[in-house]
């Protein structure tokens, strides 16, 4: 069924939003397992000029907002609450310097947090991104901006300096 | 410079530090940047950060078992296929390892392996000199490593993979010359090829990990492979896969 294949192909992507989403590694599993479950029912109702990861991106955050967040967390539940906070593995070159910058990006307001996400990890564009939020392309910019606004305090705050190797 | 370029507004920023501003609006807000060290410090801790963070979300997807839905999965039904993928997803780390004990290789074996990784560490972090000879001379690259190898070489093109060349290195090791091949991701995520004369004989695919590296070695019937990097396993493997195919193409008109 080509539904599953393509479905098993956009897993790690949905497996990060959900992280970003839920910001918890046990949520996310349950999240991911939902939308899945979700696509594959509604795969048929699919308009075809909508991109598969952003149809899917859309129903998890959905999925995320009706329900979810609901009945498992208020959305101001500050994060060294969460039991299993996404961490990387001490394998992954500058584990220490991720960890600590994936910590400071889940202390962001969600609206903020999933406007930065959406763009500067999953390259969506501000069009495309403010169609999945329903949102004006100006308004995901401005999130962004803020989003960067407090990731840069809070880096100058701790001090400590992001190595990127690239 | 007399004349001083309109300061950027905070949306121009954004747009540059996402790389979504048109050829020509960039120009000016790098001319403006130059010209204003502060705002131009700010705007390389913006970039640096999206590039963590890239490499950060895609480190947490990186440890997640490959899926088979296409062999396996497909006689269940969507619910228990979803959570049978769901839970492969996120078998990473520590767990997925000691669920997959047949896998698991905790020494380096060989030779290739220790030369490759020494190899690996010492140059994806470089930045000013990773490669002698860049992508931009492949053609040079590949004459080059044929001469001093002792063999056909064809330099790789990875990029069905997603993976574009940055370029190459030739190595000292114990015996004969050995070559490093980089390649690297689109979110600059740096692979490693390293080769040598040498073979064990066995052209099937071995997986081994050290605390920092893991790698995929192989050899055919003269020389050893091992492709270091730490891409998800599922994709270092289907990227060894190419090189076995392409190398292949060309020692063994089979």
């Amino acid at each position: 069924m080509p539904s599953r294949d393509a479905l098993a192909r956009e897993a790690d992507a949905m497996k990060r939003f959900a992280i970003a989403l839920t910001r918890d590694v046990d949520f996310a599993v349950d999240l991911v397992q939902d939308c899945m479950e979700r696509a594959l029912n509604k795969w048929t109702l699919r308009r075809s000029g909508v991109p598969l990861r952003a149809w899917l991106f859309s129903m998890m955050r959905n999925l995320h907002i009706d329900g979810w967040r609901r009945a498992r967390r208020s959305r101001e539940e500050p994060l060294d609450s969460l039991a299993n906070p996404p961490e990387l593995p001490a394998s992954q070159e500058d584990h220490a310097e991720l960890n600590a910058l994936l910590a400071r990006v889940l202390t962001l307001p969600e609206e903020q947090r999933v406007a930065l996400v959406l763009v500067a990890v999953e390259g969506f564009t501000y069009r495309e991104a403010a169609r999945m939020l329903g949102v004006a392309e100006g308004t995901i910019m401005s999130r962004i901006s803020r989003a960067r606004q407090k990731l840069r305090e809070m880096h100058d705050r701790t001090g400590q300096r992001l190595r990127s190797v690239k | 410079m007399t004349r001083r370029p309109e300061k950027p507004s905070a949306e121009d920023l954004t747009a540059y530090v996402d790389d979504a501003l048109p050829p020509e609006r960039r120009v000016v807000i790098e001319e403006y940047l130059a010209q204003s060290p502060d705002l131009a410090r700010q705007v390389a801790v913006d970039q640096a950060q999206a590039r963590d963070l890239r490499r950060a979300f895609q480190g947490l997807v990186a440890e997640a078992p490959a899926m088979h839905p296409r062999d396996r999965q497909r006689s269940l039904p969507p619910l228990a296929w979803a959570a049978s993928v769901a839970a492969a997803l996120f078998v990473g780390g520590a767990a997925g390892w000691y669920l997959y004990p047949a896998l698991q290789m905790p020494t380096v074996q060989g030779d290739i392996v220790a030369e490759a990784f020494a190899a690996h560490r010492t140059f994806v972090v470089e930045v000013a000199h990773p490669v002698e000879v860049g992508a931009d001379d492949k053609g040079h690259l590949a004459t080059w490593l044929t001469n001093r190898l002792g063999r056909e070489f064809i330099v790789p093109d990875l990029r069905v993979a997603g993976l574009s060349l940055i370029g190459g290195r030739l190595l000292p090791s114990p015996e004969e010359p050995a070559a490093q091949l980089m390649y690297e991701t689109d979110s600059g995520q740096r692979l490693t090829l390293y080769l040598r004369r040498g073979s064990d004989g066995d052209p099937q695919f071995r997986f081994a990990k050290t605390a920092t590296e893991q790698a995929f070695y192989w050899s055919d019937t003269d020389f050893a492979y091992a492709l270091t990097g730490a891409l998800p396993r599922a994709r270092l493997l289907e990227v060894a896969h190419l090189l076995q195919a392409q190398f292949g193409a060309i020692s063994a008109p089979t």
